[in-house]
């Protein structure tokens, strides 16, 4: 079994991934964010009294993808937990490049917290001697290395889960970093062209699953390549068998990202786009953004971690054909669909009280809402039946 | 400080201790500007200003120092030339950074300028965050006082002045790390 529980965390990324079979569950976490004192990827860890991460993946340096490690960098030690893998952000091994690009996105205004990323990366690097647990965590730049053969895919850094990155290459970090060093005034945002895109892949009694992490990616070059790499690694399967895409950046609009959704994504294929987003907030995910998944994929669920009123409202006209799911009604859905085929369900509650759970098992495929307010939004009102959903 | 000397006393001991202290710095310049916003028996109310430091203040304890109630509404400049008007400067620095609290810097975005009618851009939108938390705000370009265009990044800071927030806007300021940030990369990638 597979699940893929995208926390809550407003603005910004936290990801667990949870695989499962006779012998144990297996979990990674890709990002870390913190949101107001809270990180929930750490509430998910006490909740479920994890002790072991296979892999902590960072997609990049960005504030709201790594503000949470000082604190998940102390509970782990704290709590005798153990890591096998960090995959850290791409860029050239030379630490003058960290040394730039941490001055670039952290001015000294933010330099308490700039020290504590660091200091939390090395006591991540230590924690399981620290915890006398055996040997150190491998810490992993994970380049696109131009391979897009089967040989590509990488199956030890998660039980039951191989993946490949797929961007960005060691040229294309370093051509982003040059144009970032030359342009002045450059927002910090050219560095999401630098965050980690991985593609996975999960097997269910040979079916095969694929899921589509982008992170920050921008840039349209970059979605190109994204685009190629995608249809190569998996000799195009991934027209028939991507089941989840985390939409980039929170769901701003971006040209690359629909060029390369068109090509790779199957319209009649089911699928769920995952949108970790802020409540109330124009650009993420932006009325773009939900209007082409709409309008291009009938069988797309879209899934935000916050709703917002701004959502409901862009989205209710002018098909009037969305039905949304309000914190107050998930109750009623949930137990509609307990009444219906799915009792057997295992229903797992999201710990952050917005998130939501993905899940994969024998029976199929199944978006299982959280408590609050995590919403759905379809333009298939038969997509609720979560058959549709079952492959 | 002795808050019961008046200006004309600052002036004269302005001269005494450039004559005492000649071993500091007698050509750095402070200019305190005091706007006095209303006088009431035995308190004033006024903004006060030394640098980049602005503070509303009430009371009779700094305005002793200024026992001029014809200035009441009028920009009361005071060039401090001297040492030791150096440190009356400070002084009232420390003060007046007890008034005025920085209690946060944010580090902002210009995600948009608004246009007049003539196509001209007015006003900036900024995205700000703030303990994770997105923020908008909008800011006429004249009020800004650099220039700014479409992405440029700016620092934020807020500062409680009494009971009552205010953003100002800073110029983006690229960080440096220091010695032992170097060494907690170098460490990190060994």
């Amino acid at each position: 079994m597979l699940e893929i529980i995208v926390l809550n965390v407003g603005l910004g990324d936290s990801v667990v991934i949870k695989t499962q079979d006779n012998s144990g569950c297996y979990y990674s976490l890709i990002d870390c964010k913190k949101i107001g004192e809270s990180v929930p990827s750490i509430e998910f860890l006490k909740k479920n009294k994890i002790t072991h991460l296979n892999t902590l993946f960072i997609t990049h340096l960005h504030y709201d993808h790594i503000s949470g490690l000082p604190d998940l960098a102390n509970y782990l030690e704290n709590e005798d937990c153990t890591i096998d893998n960090i995959v850290i952000p791409n860029l050239p091994g030379d630490p003058g490049d960290w040394f730039f690009v941490l001055e670039y996105l952290y001015p000294d205004t933010l330099k308490t917290l700039r020290k504590s990323i660091l200091e939390s990366l090395n006591k991540l690097k230590n924690i399981n001697v620290k915890n006398k647990a055996d040997g150190i965590p491998t810490i992993l730049t994970m380049n696109f290395e131009g391979n897009t053969k089967p040989s590509a895919w990488r199956d030890h850094l998660h039980k039951k889960l191989d993946f490949v990155a797929l961007s960005p290459n060691a040229i294309d970090s370093l051509a982003i970093l040059r144009s970032a060093i030359k342009k002045s005034g450059d927002s910090g945002e050219s560095f999401n062209s630098l965050c980690h895109v991985f593609i996975f892949r999960y097997y269910v009694d040979s079916i095969e699953y694929l899921f589509l992490f982008t992170g920050d990616l921008v840039g349209q070059r970059n979605w190109r390549n994204v685009t190629n790499r995608c249809l190569s690694i998996t000799n195009k399967s991934i027209l028939n068998t991507l089941c989840f895409f985390k939409v980039s950046h929170h769901g701003a609009y971006q040209i690359g990202l629909k060029t390369c959704l068109e090509k790779i994504i199957a319209v009649y294929r089911p699928f769920l786009a995952a949108i970790s987003c802020p409540a109330n907030n124009p650009k993420h995910p932006s009325e773009d953004t939900l209007k082409f998944f709409q309008n291009h994929f009938e069988n797309c669920c879209i899934a935000c971690t916050n709703v917002s009123a701004y959502c409901q409202d862009k989205l209710k006209s002018p098909q009037q054909i969305n039905p949304f799911l309000l914190s107050a009604q998930e109750e009623l859905f949930l137990d509609s669909i307990k009444a219906e085929k799915h009792t057997s369900i295992n229903i797992l509650q999201g710990v952050c009280a917005d998130s939501f759970v993905y899940k994969i098992d024998r029976k199929g495929l199944h978006y299982l809402p959280g408590s609050g307010n995590s919403c759905i939004l379809t333009n298939c009102e038969e997509c609720f039946n979560l058959n549709k959903f079952t492959f | 400080m002795d808050l019961t000397e008046t200006h004309l006393d600052l002036k004269e001991k302005k001269i005494n201790a450039v004559e005492n202290i000649p071993d500091r710095e007698p050509h750095k310049l402070e200019n305190l500007r005091v706007k006095l916003i209303d006088w009431t028996a035995g308190a004033a109310i006024a903004s006060m200003t030394i640098g980049t430091y602005t503070a509303s203040v009430r009371g009779d304890d700094i305005f002793d120092v200024l026992e001029q109630k014809s200035l009441v509404s009028q920009v009361y400049p005071i060039n401090i030339v001297s040492p030791k008007a150096k440190t009356v400067a400070d002084d009232l620095k420390e003060l007046l950074a007890q008034l005025d609290e920085v209690i946060g810097l944010y580090p902002a975005l210009v995600v948009g300028l608004e246009e007049n009618l003539s196509g001209d851009p007015v006003k900036a939108i900024i995205d700000v965050s703030v303990e994770g938390k997105q923020y908008q705000i909008k800011k006429p370009l004249t009020s800004i006082p650099f220039p700014v265009k479409l992405y440029s990044r700016i620092d934020i800071e807020v500062r409680q002045i009494g009971s009552s927030k205010k953003l100002y806007l800073k110029p983006f300021k690229q960080g440096h790390l220091d010695e032992e940030e170097q060494k907690l990369i170098k460490e990190f990638l060994k």
